[in-house]
């Protein structure tokens, strides 16, 4: 699908929050959960989220891969529930690495076992044919294949990763589900006092969380979502050059989406770029 | 500038909302939020000092055991909870050098221990005694 040489490309396969929402009204931006594909210009391939829209992408992985790697943010059905529709995960000779947030009582396998495994599915996860691989973080900066990747804990119920990707030409964060602004209404004005920022500083792509109106959120604080307007700020103090907004809420249809977006960029007149995470629009980022 | 940790984060927010003083301390001791209830019994406001080191923190306020003498730093309630990794309480005597004022109360400290088995400090809750 993409010839080495090319610069790092980030690939929606799932843009949707919280379920997927097929049908017509959702077509321009998709109704798949979760799932981003980061492809660098060395041939590795990160997947982001194993939502519904991990099962497209298992479908178009080169031929020639040996390994992939896939980094979960969290366990929320959103998230995982195309894990066992990834193609990868049936192919003996596919090294595959799952990377998740560590928890205090449970493993990462545990937990992931527990939608793994009957009645919920019908294969267990340490039945799967693959080289299968698990890794607890937050922990020290990773390097897979040549890329930095980074993850924190950020503001979101339960234990919750976001991520930061760096390249040697470019740097992509991702926090699909946060709530910076937890706690106060707003995004905190001081670096040091708003999770995520780390991850996100100076960052070339954020791909942010944007599920709700500020209508919406009023009712819907402490879920661990943001407004146009917070990630617009949030994006804003941490100096990102490109913001795309994440995990569309279910209820929101394609007009009423780019609507949202509009008024709030409108309103909030961002000096950086905005677009909507659509499903199958690659972003390329060049040094 | 590095950003706090999640649970530090986090941890402040849910003081910024309590009306029991509550005071945030990374593993260098430092101070790094104390909140409105703890600005009234310390004299001092966090917008106008930010976080406090402990030399910083002597400079505005003592803590006095109850017959008057001065509890050292790594025999409080604060440094104990981080060292034992568990909760730990001791009466104290809050004496403001601005003022001389001194305020007795109750001081509970418990180590914030977080996933990942990460250390990250102490929170200092302060009962003011009637």
């Amino acid at each position: 699908m993409y010839a080495l040489g090319e610069a790092l490309k980030v690939l929606p396969w799932g843009t949707r929050g919280s379920i997927a929402t097929p049908g017509p009204a959702r077509q321009r931006y998709g109704g798949n959960t979760s799932c981003v594909e980061i492809l660098g210009d060395e041939g590795t391939l990160l997947v982001l989220d194993a939502g519904t829209g991990v099962r497209p992408l298992g479908e178009s992985l080169p031929k020639n891969l040996k390994r992939v790697d896939i980094l979960l943010t969290h366990l929320h059905m959103d998230h995982i529930q195309g894990l066992g529709f990834f193609s990868a995960l049936y192919d003996p000779e596919m090294a595959v690495h799952i990377w998740g947030p560590t928890c205090p009582t449970q493993s990462l396998s545990q937990r992931l076992t527990r939608y793994l495994s009957p009645p919920l599915f019908p294969v267990r996860l340490p039945d799967l044919p693959c080289q299968l691989t698990l890794h607890e973080l937050p922990g020290d900066v990773t390097e897979i294949g040549e890329f930095r990747v980074s993850a924190s804990l950020i503001s979101h119920p339960g234990s919750t990763l976001g991520y930061r990707i760096e390249s040697a030409s470019s740097v992509v964060a991702y926090l699909p589900d946060h709530e910076p602004a937890l706690g106060q209404g707003r995004v905190p004005d001081e670096p040091e006092w708003t999770s995520g920022f780390d991850l996100a500083e100076g960052a070339d792509l954020l791909l942010h969380d944007c599920q709700y109106t500020e209508s919406e959120y009023i009712d819907r604080v402490g879920w661990g979502h943001s407004t146009f307007g917070q990630s617009l700020d949030f994006a804003k103090l941490c100096g990102v050059q490109h913001l795309m907004a994440f995990h569309h809420d279910p209820s929101r249809e394609d007009d009423a989406l780019e609507g949202h977006v509009r008024d709030a960029v409108e309103r909030f007149e961002p000096s950086f770029r905005v677009s909507i995470g659509a499903e199958g629009t690659a972003e390329t980022l060049r040094s | 500038m590095g950003q706090h940790d999640i649970e530090v984060i986090l941890m402040r927010q849910l003081a910024g909302h309590l009306v029991v003083p509550v005071l945030v301390v990374n593993l260098g001791m430092d101070i790094v939020y104390y909140n409105e209830a703890a600005e009234e019994i310390l004299g001092l406001r966090f917008a106008e000092t930010g976080k406090l080191s402990t030399a910083e923190a002597r400079e505005h306020f003592l803590v006095l055991d109850a017959d008057g003498s001065a509890i050292p730093p790594k025999a409080g309630p604060i440094y104990s909870a981080m060292r034992d990794k568990h909760a730990h309480t001791r009466d104290i005597v809050l004496q403001r050098v601005s003022d001389g004022r001194q305020q007795a109360m109750q001081a509970v400290a418990f180590p914030l221990l977080a996933q990942g088995d990460r250390e990250l400090g102490t929170v200092c809750m302060l009962w003011v005694k009637p």
